[in-house]
Parts: structure tokens; C-alpha cells; sequence
């Protein structure tokens, strides 16, 4: 049990560790100046308290108005230097501050691009991700709670210092014991520096206990607004909010419902926020009443004492004020360490994520560098340290095995791929998408691939681009099983149009090249070879530089679905790969583009291999090779005419399905 | 754009809106007035008697009596005060909340046009945005105003103690004030002129954010090494970026020094009259540590009134936000209107014409058409014909810029808009879920409300059935796997079929069918068609679809190009005219037909 307790401390601790080592390698000396900007901080109540308990002094021992004009010009003077000096660091933390969350919302956007896509899709990185970002959005836990009780707290820790260093003289003085009046000669005793020395303490524990207690208790009821919070905030941003579903908001009257809903959200949320609320009141009030208890006797103490003689009435007024300076430092550090402790679970989330391994881990792949602001920062966050932990932890996640084999570049173009008993389950399903599917096709061949919704077309294209590995079986490039080739090299064999392909609102150029800089000439080539003609290049108003959609841009370019479409083939067409895959590359098109995207796909796909998936089976007849897919096997392989003359077949079925409406 | 209005009237209107809201947190608020004053006041008087003891001749007695005095009162009013501050943080939140809910309301009751258009949607997100966070404006009010309430009163108080000692100094508190006063207008200025030049990166590094972490785009991220172009243009937009908060930490730093210099000059000035009215004026060594605590908390006055009087600005700023969207007018009828035809009715267009706002063009050109009661038409033409558009306006989403829309002989516009369209079962492409049970996202009603037997034609006839029976908790399963815990999710064909469902649930007196079946297989999408044909009878029903062999079982077929009609008739007759029609079903049967050659 206290094993137990004593490991998760230093879990914690380790946590903590890392993430501000984490810190530190996102926005160098961002944490260096924060400690900087807190001492100054710090110091500059104490100007004041120290000074004016001196003026009084002054005056209260008849010195002259000289004396006390140089204090109050030493005061101005101090304050400026202290606090000048304090805009300058916070001008510098504030940056670095900047500097931090950009990169820091980077790391964590890019690690979704480095990770296996087997984890990107998984529930489980999902529901990672998920979670930072509800933490992050309701209060500011992860990294943000990290950077907040380092500032205040290094703040708190060196007011407590200076306090101290001010008022710890109390302690040492003591009174004759015969002033004649009890109670003078009490709080003069060294028992009342005793008293106020376990008082101190006292209100320390007090303070620890309700502010680690309240903290804990209101993070336990905020956790029952998370769920309510999850399905509310998914009403206000993705449905009420999209004029999508506003068209069956309206028509199907959804309105009613949907306040029943959220009426019912919110009427269960009260219950944890009026806890919450009750929560605050009793703990703040708890300290308070702690605080008054021991103010009333330090007050008491300080001022008797003077009145006996023991201290100038000045030093009143700078013991008062260092003490107060104490109190206020220890409440904050208190609340600010409570909040760090309890930030460490949230941090471990985004560590956690940060964690898995990405497809370019373990291959040695160099992994490009952030590179703007300055600093080129070597290894991202990962120290040799950091990592080491990282694999103790034993990476999750499906670790893809990596090869290194370069893949031969052939000027031939001579490739040959083979599914050998390939079958399939994903992460997280138990049935099977792809059961035993065996089949090999050669360079220049045109395949099409072809069957009913989730008969394993899409999935089949998955593992083809080895963005899943095979469950079981194997698929072979020219006789070697891909997973022994280098990665990145495999893949950019592959050019293809995926059914939700995604463009980017930047230029257009750009979008086709996949690139910051691209050859003018090959991108206009590609443009036009993928369908789109002279009227689309006149819509553009800056040429390739037009960006796409209206997102940033007033003058950029609201392009419809179908010349989206054309826009992705001819990225694809760019990129030039020996293997060209179209899923479903008409489905968003009239029946003209149609048309025109079959008629010219042979020429499209030139020497090219081509795969393609279709449900309007019409543009199979294309293709040398047809592989029928039901539920997750291969059950006819061959050309159209071969295939539909078998009227028991799934080909003569889907045919007819859809030719009975045109014969 | 609707005029905007003064920051009187809109802090006004938060005023009086949350009033109405809930009174009890106005009393909260104003009890912090007092509090707020009073408790670094009596702690300065506290200090004034500390200072003030006579060794040798002050009772210790005495000295507690008043200590205890004193900071008893102190604790009372932070007990107070600690009540009053919990209180308006979290029942604020709920007033939040219900500006939030009103901002729905609009979001699902104005007309569709207007919050489908980009001026809309940005009014409707400005709006949401307004109350969307604990740092908004609706929410903050009541705090800032309980500061700047406080700072005004205890600058007034606090004036009118030093102006009992030392005149004097009240101009050069004033003066510093009111620099540093303008000195923060100044930045706050500079940072509200320029926050559109800084804004535009931030959306674009916001936007790469969400897209390089969208497990939608992975796959082209992958493919096409989309990483370094997005890294690249990361950085870039990051640079552009920079500067810009160099320049406003610059700034800052130079109205904070300036702000500096001022304080410096004021406590020169301030302390040394305080010391001179010691000297000169027979002052006590009390009174001056009294005067020199009064005279830091005035500064500090100064600085809070100036601070919250800039975050009621932004108060008045979310209110604005808010008004837009909720006053935006509406065109459509939403108060009493005729009576809904309870039969199959009939649809006229009357020279109707569209244009969306901005445009330049009409999308739909003098539309005269009539479908009869019960005749099923299908609307075919080229991408951007103008389809989607028509039937928009049919359903009573779009008003017609021109012209009328005519539904059982009365123009579309005499109906209680709410009224008619509940004449409408609808089927769109995409397909939007509810996180909530299936029986709720058919029936789209609370279970007090929903007929079982209704619920179960219509899973059945939709060929739901099989899968509803296979859940666990059956209708109530709840949907959306992501959003609720126990949600499951559903295929893109289970999906197509629960909108299918819901038509027929809903069983209304026009069918509207928009390319419902773009996504589905061969056979999926027969039987859909099958499906349809028997849900549309006794109905009138308007079909969309590129797949020309579905409007084979309509009566009428409509043919758009270019907002125009051109051709009108059912199959045979389109067919022999041989014209566009005949054109598109041509191309399309070509390779369905025996006979063609591969590759031609």
C-alpha cells in the first residue's frame, strides 16, 4: 500500500519531469525566463513594506525631513529599476509563451501525420486525442497547467523567502516578564513565539489539506460534467451549428427535440456544478477562517511586543506586511502545487500520445525539423532520456514492421504485385474484412475492382498502399514482401484518389504538387489531362496561385465537386507514381464528366498500373482484369465479357442491377 | 447588415436580459461593491492604529479590543465576499448558457437561407463564439461590473480622504491616472486596429492544426508526403506571425514603461507632499503610514477602473454579436398562417427566379412548371444545373428572389413556415445523426411522444429491422460512438436506410429525394429504388438523381440547364424528342448496352 503510493509519487514526479523538459525543448529558456519574471515580482511588494517601515522609523526617532525625502526618491527610483526590469522579462515570456503554444499544437497535429494509420484510425488515439482536447478546452489541464503553476509558483516560493528573511526576528525576541500586565508578558514570552511559530504551521497544514482536498473533490464532480459536456458540445458544434443538418433541423422539426435534449444535459449538470459550488464556499471559507485565526494572533503578538518596548512601532509595520506577504505566498503555492499534482494525470494523456511511435521511428528515418523561430531544436522534444522512457513504456499501437530495402527503381517499370492468402481483421473489429485473397497483376494492367458496400473493395486498396499490414498472408512487389521495403519509398509508388481525398485551401499550384514550390508547366499538363479545360483556367483570377475555397482568401476559388475531383486526379497524375489507384473517382459527377473521365482513362493512365473502383460497372469494361469482391474474398477474377457470361455470378447480378434501367 | 449599437444600449441590454434571467445574482453583485471597498480600507485603518500605539501608554487591553475589533470585521466582510464571489462564478455560467441556448434557438428557427449563407454562418459563429467560453462577455459582465462599480466608488471615497489631508495631491493622482489611462486606451486601440492583420495567420496556422490532425486526411498525408508542404507553410504563416507579436509586446513594454515613468513621478511627488504636510503641518506618524497605504491602493483604483472599463467594452462586444444574429429578419412567414393542405397537393413555380446573395448571376432562371397532385417528377441536368437549389426553394429553405412558389394553389409564403414543413418527408445526401436513441433520431420525438407501431413499419419497411433487433437495448440503443459512451456506429448504407425510415416515419404529403443512393452498390441501390416507388404512392413526390435510369419510374422528368428548363416530358416522349435528355441517357446506357466495344 504505501509502496504503492510512494511509486505513484514518483510517477508523478517523473511525469512532471518530462514535461517540462518537454517545455524546455518547444520554447527554449521559456522557463528560465519565467523564474527571472517571478523574482522581480516577487521582490516588488517589498520595496514598499521594507522602505516605508523605515520612514516610520525615521520619523518616529525625530530625524530630519532629508532623511525621509531620500527614502521616498530611493522607493520611486527602486520601483521603477524593479518593475522596468520585470516588463522586459515579460515581454520576453510572453514571446516565448507564443512560441510555445504554436509549436505545441503543432507537435501535436503532427504527430497525427506520423503516426502508423492503423493508430490514426484507431478508437483508441482517438479517443487520446479526444480526451486532451476536452481537458484542454474545459480547464486548461495539460500542458497549460503546467506552465501556470510553475510561473506563480516560483513567484509564491521566493515571496515566502523574502518574508521570511523580514520577519524572522519575531521569533527571536523576548520580553522581561515583568510588565506587570499578564497578558503583555505573555505574548512577550517565547511561548508566544512558539504558539505563533505552531499557529504558522497550523494554518500551513489547514491551507495544504483544503486546498488539495477541494481541489480533489471538485475535479471528481467535474468529471461527471465531462460526458454531459461531450454530447452538449456535439449539438452546439456539429449540429446546430452546420447549416447542414439545418435542412433537417427544419423539415423535420427537429427543434423540439433537440431542446429536450439539451434542457434534459444541463438539467443533470447542476447537480455536479451546485456540488462544486458548495465545494469552494466551505474550503475558502475553511482557510479563511484558518487565516483570520492566525492573522488576529500575529497582529496581537507584533503589537504588543512593540508596546513593550521589544521593537520600534516601524517594525510593525514591516513584520505585518512580510508576514501577510507569507500567508498570501504560502496560499498560492499551496494551490498552485495542488494544481500541478493533479495536472499530472492530464499531462501523461498528451505524453502518452506523444509516445507512440511513428511510422518513421523505427526505420531511422531522419524526422524533418520544425523549422522557423529561430532555433533549430534538435529531436523535437525527444531527449535520449525521453525516448529510453518511451520505450519502457512499451509503445501501443500496432508496431508496424519496417524494412529498409530501397525498391528497386526500375527503368522498365517492370513491377509485379501479389496478395498471397492475404486476410484482414481491423484493430478493432473481430470479424475478418479480407479473408484469403489471392491475386497478382503486372505493370500496365488495368484492374478494376468491384462489389457491394463493405464487401472489402476500399480495404483491399488499404493494404495495397500498406497503410494496414496483412493479419495474415503476405504481399509481395517483385517477389519480396513489402513490409521488408523502406517505407516512405514504398509509398511513393502509389499515386492515388481516394473517395474522400482532401484539398487544402492554399493555391492551387501548391494542391497539385503537394509542395510549396512546383514545375508551372507539369502542373497545367496534369490539370489538363485529368479533364479540366480552358474555362476552369480562366475562372482562376491569379493563375496557379489562386487559392482554393474561401476559407482565408475573398478571391479564392469556390470550385464544385466534380472539379475538386479532377483537381485530386491531377495531384495524383503530378506525382506520377508507377501505380495509379481511383476509388470511385465519379461518383460526384454528372453523367458528361462521367463520360469524359472514362473515355479518357486510358490515356490517363497510359503505361501506368491502374486500380480502379467503381460502383457504375459500365467503366469496369475498361479494365483487362475484373476482381469481384463479396464479403472479403475474391469470388470472380477475369475480364467483363468472361464475367458476365456467368449468370450465376456476383458480376451478372450487379450488372443487371443496374443495366435493366438502360436496355 | 443591421445597424449596430451604441456600448450604452448593449450593455443595457445584458443588463436587463440577465436581470430578467436571474435577479439573485444582481444582489450578489452589489454586495461585492461595498466588500470590495471597505476591506483594504479598514485594513489601512487597522495599520493607522498599529502604527499609532504608544509605547509605555497604550493598554495592552485596549490594543486588543480594537485588533480584534477590526479584523473581525475583516474576516466577516471576506466571508461575505468569498460567498458572493462563488456565487457569480458558477451561476453566471448559467446565464451563459441560456444566451448560448437562445443563440440555438435562432440557429434552428431563422430561415435556412440565412444561416446557410457565409454572411450568416459567420453572424451565427460570431454569436455562438460571443457565449461560447467562461471568458465571454455575457459571462463576464457581472464581474466587470461589480469592478468597475467598486473602482469608481472606491476612487470617489478614497479622493475624498486625501483631499482631507493633502489637496494637493488629488490633481497628480488624477494626472498620473489618467496617463496611464490613455497610455492602455492607446494599446488596447492599437491591438483592436490590428487584430485583423494578426488574425488572418492565426486562422491559417489554426486551420493546419485541424487538417494535419484530421484522421480524415491521413490517407492522403501518407500517399502524397502532404507533411513537409504543411510543415513548410506552418512556419511561414508562423513567421508572419512573429512579427506581429513582436510588435505588440513591443508596444506593451512601451506603454508599461510608460506607465512606470508615470508612478515613479506620482509616488516622488505624492509622498514627498505627504511628508511635507508631516512637517509643516503637524501630521501624525499614524496618519502618514494611513495616508501612504491610501495612496497605493489609489493607484490601484486607477488601474482596476481603467482595466475593467476596456473588458466592459468587450462585454458590450459580445452583446453586439449576439443582437446581429438574433435580429437578423426573416422572410418567411413564422406567425399564423393559412391552413396546411391535409391531401396530396399539387406544386406550382411561378416565373420563379434565385439568385444567392452576392452573386452575380441567377442561379435559376423564370422556372414555370406545375407537378400535378400524385405525379412523381424527377429533376435531371448537368453538376451545377441548379437541382439542389430548386428543391431548397420547393421545401421552403430558400425564398424565391422572384416569382412564387405555389403549393396546393396558395403561395408558399401565406403558411406558417414551422406548418409547412411538416408537409415535407425529405431525403438528402448527406445524412446527419442525433446523439441520441435510433427511436428518437426516427421518430424525432421524446418517447412519451413516439407511436411504437409507426416506429416499427417504418424500421421494417426500411429493412432496418433486422439490425435494430440485433442491438442489445434495440430502438434505444443510442447512436454516435464518439459522443455517447455506449453509442454505436452506423455503416454509410445503415445510415442512407434510418434516413429512409425517418421519411417514413414522418409520412408526409411531398416526398423530396436529393441523389439519395450516389453512395451506394448496384443492387443497394435498386432496392432503394424499388422502396421508393412504393413510399411515393398516393404522394407527390420530386426526385434528384445523375442516375438516369432511376427516372424511369416517374411520371415527368424536368430538365435543367443553367437555371433553365429546357425539356419537360416523361422518358418515351424525351427520348423521341432526342435532345439533351436523350443526349445524357445515351452516354450513360452506351456501356450498359450489349455489343459496345471496350475502351470506346
Amino acid at each position: 500500500m504505501g509502496n504503492k503510493k510512494t511509486d505513484n509519487k514518483k510517477r508523478k514526479m517523473r511525469i512532471i519531469l518530462r514535461g517540462l523538459r518537454l517545455m524546455e525543448s518547444l520554447s527554449p529558456r521559456f522557463l528560465l525566463c519565467c523564474a527571472g519574471q517571478a523574482v522581480l515580482k516577487a521582490l516588488s511588494p517589498f520595496i514598499n513594506i521594507y522602505l516605508s517601515a523605515k520612514m516610520l522609523n525615521y520619523l518616529l526617532e525625530g530625524r530630519s525631513m532629508g532623511y525621509l525625502l531620500a527614502m521616498v526618491v530611493w522607493m520611486a527610483g527602486l520601483n521603477l529599476v524593479c518593475q522596468g526590469l520585470g516588463g522586459l522579462l515579460e515581454r520576453l515570456v510572453n514571446m516565448k509563451q507564443n512560441i510555445l503554444n504554436t509549436r505545441y499544437k503543432w507537435t501535436l497535429s503532427r504527430k497525427m501525420m506520423e503516426l502508423s494509420y492503423g493508430d490514426v484510425e484507431s478508437h483508441e488515439v482517438q479517443a487520446l486525442r479526444e480526451q486532451i482536447r476536452q481537458m484542454e478546452m474545459v480547464n486548461n489541464m495539460g500542458l497549460w497547467n503546467l506552465v501556470l503553476p510553475v510561473r506563480t509558483g516560483i513567484q509564491s516560493l521566493f515571496s515566502i523567502l523574502f518574508a521570511v528573511s523580514i520577519f524572522s526576528a519575531v521569533f527571536f525576541q523576548r520580553g522581561s516578564g515583568d510588565s506587570g500586565s499578564a497578558l503583555t508578558d505573555f505574548f512577550c514570552s517565547p511561548w508566544a513565539s512558539a504558539l505563533l511559530g505552531i499557529l504558522i504551521l497550523a494554518n500551513i497544514v489547514v491551507s495544504l489539506w483544503t486546498v488539495s482536498r477541494s481541489t480533489k473533490k471538485s475535479f471528481e464532480a467535474f468529471a461527471g460534467l465531462v460526458p454531459l459536456n461531450q454530447v452538449y458540445g456535439y449539438y452546439m458544434e456539429n449540429y446546430i451549428d452546420t447549416y447542414h443538418s439545418g435542412k433537417d433541423i427544419r423539415l423535420y422539426c427537429q427543434g423540439s427535440l433537440i431542446r429536450k435534449e439539451m434542457g434534459e444535459l444541463l438539467a443533470k449538470g447542476r447537480t455536479p456544478i451546485k456540488k462544486m459550488k458548495g465545494i469552494e464556499f466551505r474550503y475558502n471559507g475553511l482557510g479563511a477562517a484558518a487565516a483570520f485565526a492566525m492573522n488576529l494572533f500575529i497582529y496581537l503578538t507584533v503589537g504588543i511586543r512593540a508596546l513593550a518596548g521589544l521593537f520600534s512601532v516601524g517594525n510593525i509595520v514591516q513584520y505585518i506586511g512580510g508576514i501577510s506577504q507569507f500567508i498570501m505566498g504560502f496560499t498560492t503555492l499551496t494551490g498552485q502545487l495542488t494544481l500541478l499534482w493533479e495536472n499530472a494525470e492530464a499531462l501523461d494523456l498528451i505524453l502518452q500520445y506523444l509516445d507512440r511511435k511513428g511510422w518513421g521511428d523505427a526505420d531511422g528515418n531522419h524526422r524533418e525539423q520544425l523549422s522557423f523561430g529561430g532555433n533549430s531544436r534538435k529531436g523535437m522534444y525527444r531527449g535520449k532520456r525521453s525516448r529510453r522512457e518511451a520505450e519502457n513504456r512499451e509503445s501501443t499501437g500496432n508496431p508496424m514492421y519496417r524494412g529498409t530495402l530501397t525498391v528497386e527503381k526500375r527503368d522498365d517499370n517492370e513491377y509485379f504485385v501479389e496478395f498471397r492468402d492475404v486476410s484482414f481483421r481491423y484493430p478493432d473489429s473481430e470479424a475478418y474484412a479480407l479473408r484469403h485473397v489471392n491475386l497478382k497483376f503486372r505493370v500496365g494492367e488495368k484492374l478494376a475492382v468491384v462489389g457491394r458496400n463493405g464487401s472489402g473493395k476500399t480495404t483491399f486498396i488499404k493494404l495495397m498502399c500498406r497503410l494496414y499490414d496483412p493479419t495474415e498472408g503476405e504481399i509481395l512487389l517483385n517477389g519480396v514482401d513489402i513490409r521488408k521495403y523502406d517505407y516512405g519509398e514504398y509509398l511513393s509508388l502509389f499515386s492515388v484518389v481516394f473517395q474522400d481525398f482532401a484539398l487544402f485551401s492554399f493555391g492551387l499550384g501548391q494542391n497539385v504538387a503537394a509542395d510549396a514550390s512546383y514545375d508551372r508547366e507539369r502542373v497545367v499538363r496534369c490539370l489538363r489531362q485529368a479533364g479540366l479545360g480552358d474555362e476552369f483556367f480562366a475562372a482562376m483570377p491569379k493563375g496557379l496561385e489562386s487559392c482554393l475555397y474561401q476559407d482565408f482568401d475573398e478571391n479564392g476559388v469556390e470550385i464544385s465537386g466534380g472539379e475538386a475531383q479532377k483537381i485530386a486526379m491531377a495531384r495524383a497524375l503530378y506525382k506520377d507514381a508507377p501505380f495509379l489507384v481511383l476509388d470511385e473517382p465519379t461518383a460526384a459527377l454528372d453523367p458528361i464528366s462521367e463520360y469524359e473521365v472514362y473515355s479518357k482513362f486510358n490515356e490517363i493512365a497510359g503505361e501506368k498500373t491502374a486500380v480502379y473502383i467503381s460502383h457504375r460497372l459500365a467503366s469496369c469494361r475498361f479494365c483487362d482484369k475484373i476482381a469481384v469482391f463479396e464479403a472479403g474474398r475474391i469470388v470472380q477474377l477475369g475480364g467483363h465479357e468472361s464475367l458476365l457470361a456467368d449468370r450465376e455470378g456476383q458480376y451478372h447480378q450487379l450488372w443487371h442491377a443496374q443495366a435493366q434501367y438502360y436496355t | 447588415m443591421q445597424k449596430s449599437h451604441s456600448m450604452v444600449n448593449n450593455l443595457f441590454f445584458l443588463i436587463r436580459e440577465s436581470f430578467a434571467f436571474d435577479r439573485g445574482l444582481f444582489a450578489a453583485l452589489f454586495i461585492r461593491v461595498p466588500v470590495n471597498i471597505l476591506i483594504p480600507l479598514l485594513t489601512a485603518y487597522l495599520t493607522k492604529y498599529m502604527a499609532g500605539v504608544i509605547p509605555g501608554e497604550t493598554q495592552s487591553g485596549t490594543f486588543l479590543f480594537y485588533v480584534l475589533f477590526y479584523s473581525g470585521l475583516i474576516f466577516l466582510l471576506t466571508i461575505v465576499n468569498n460567498y458572493a464571489v462563488v456565487k457569480v462564478k458558477y451561476d453566471t455560467m448559467f446565464v451563459r448558457l441560456w444566451y448560448l441556448a437562445r443563440v440555438s434557438e435562432k440557429n434552428m428557427e431563422a430561415d435556412y437561407q440565412n444561416v446557410e449563407n457565409p454572411r450568416g454562418q459567420l453572424l451565427a459563429q460570431k454569436a455562438k463564439n460571443a457565449a461560447y467560453s467562461s471568458n465571454s462577455g455575457v459571462e463576464q459582465i457581472f464581474g466587470q461590473l461589480a469592478g468597475v462599480f467598486s473602482a469608481a466608488f472606491g476612487l470617489l471615497t478614497y479622493s475624498a480622504i486625501v483631499f482631507d489631508a493633502i489637496p494637493w495631491a488629488i490633481p497628480v493622482l488624477l494626472a498620473a491616472g489618467a496617463g496611464d489611462f490613455f497610455a492602455g486606451l492607446y494599446f488596447t486601440k492599437w491591438q483592436h486596429g490590428n487584430r485583423g492583420r494578426w488574425a488572418e495567420y492565426d486562422r491559417r496556422l489554426d486551420y493546419l492544426n485541424q487538417k494535419a490532425g484530421d484522421y480524415r486526411v491521413a490517407k492522403d498525408v501518407r500517399l502524397f508526403h502532404l507533411s513537409s508542404w504543411l510543415e513548410s507553410m506552418y512556419g511561414d504563416f508562423f513567421r508572419s506571425r512573429a512579427y506581429w507579436y513582436r510588435r505588440e509586446e513591443n508596444r506593451r513594454l512601451a506603454v508599461n514603461w510608460a506607465g512606470l515613468a508615470f508612478a515613479a513621478c506620482r509616488d516622488g511627488l505624492v509622498y514627498g507632499m505627504l511628508i511635507h504636510a508631516l512637517f509643516a503641518g503637524g501630521m501624525e506618524a499614524s496618519s502618514f503610514i494611513f495616508y501612504f497605504g491610501i495612496v497605493t491602493q489609489y493607484s490601484v483604483w486607477v488601474f482596476e477602473l481603467m482595466n475593467h472599463f476596456v473588458a466592459l467594452k468587450d462585454c458590450a462586444y459580445a452583446a453586439e454579436e449576439i443582437r446581429q444574429f438574433l435580429e437578423m429578419p426573416d422572410v418567411f412567414h413564422h406567425g399564423e398562417g393559412a391552413p396546411i393542405p391535409r391531401q396530396t397537393c399539387s406544386i406550382q413555380f411561378d416565373h420563379v427566379d434565385f439568385r444567392y446573395p452576392e452573386a452575380e448571376q441567377n442561379t435559376l432562371n423564370d422556372l414555370n412548371f406545375t407537378i400535378r397532385k400524385g405525379e412523381k417528377a424527377a429533376i435531371v441536368g448537368a453538376n451545377g444545373a441548379g437541382k439542389t437549389t430548386l428543391v431548397k426553394l420547393l421545401c421552403g429553405l430558400y425564398a424565391p428572389t422572384g416569382g412564387r412558389i405555389l403549393v396546393d394553389g396558395r403561395d408558399i409564403r401565406e403558411y406558417n413556415i414551422e406548418e409547412y414543413y411538416s408537409l415535407y418527408s425529405a431525403v438528402f445526401q448527406d445524412i446527419y445523426l442525433m446523439p441520441t436513441t435510433i427511436a428518437r433520431n426516427v421518430a424525432l420525438r421524446e418517447e412519451s411522444g413516439i407511436d411504437r407501431d409507426r416506429l416499427r413499419r417504418a424500421l421494417k419497411l426500411a429493412d432496418l429491422e433486422k439490425k435494430v433487433e440485433s442491438l442489445e437495448e434495440r430502438e434505444n440503443t443510442l447512436l454516435l460512438k464518439g459522443v455517447q459512451e455506449k453509442g454505436i456506429e452506423l455503416s454509410g448504407g445503415e445510415k442512407q436506410k434510418l434516413a429512409l425510415a425517418r421519411a417514413l416515419y414522418k409520412d408526409g404529403k411531398i416526398i423530396v429525394l436529393d441523389e439519395p443512393t450516389a453512395a451506394l452498390d448496384p443492387i443497394a441501390e435498386s432496392e432503394i429504388y424499388e422502396k421508393y416507388a412504393e413510399m411515393t404512392s398516393g404522394r407527390t413526390a420530386v426526385f434528384i438523381s445523375h442516375r438516369l435510369a432511376s427516372t424511369r419510374f416517374c411520371d415527368t422528368i424536368l430538365v435543367l440547364e443553367e437555371g433553365r428548363i429546357v425539356e419537360r416530358g416523361n422518358h418515351e416522349q424525351l427520348m423521341e424528342l432526342g435532345g439533351k435528355y436523350s443526349a445524357m441517357y445515351e452516354i450513360q446506357s452506351h456501356y450498359y448496352r450489349e455489343g459496345a466495344e471496350n475502351g470506346q
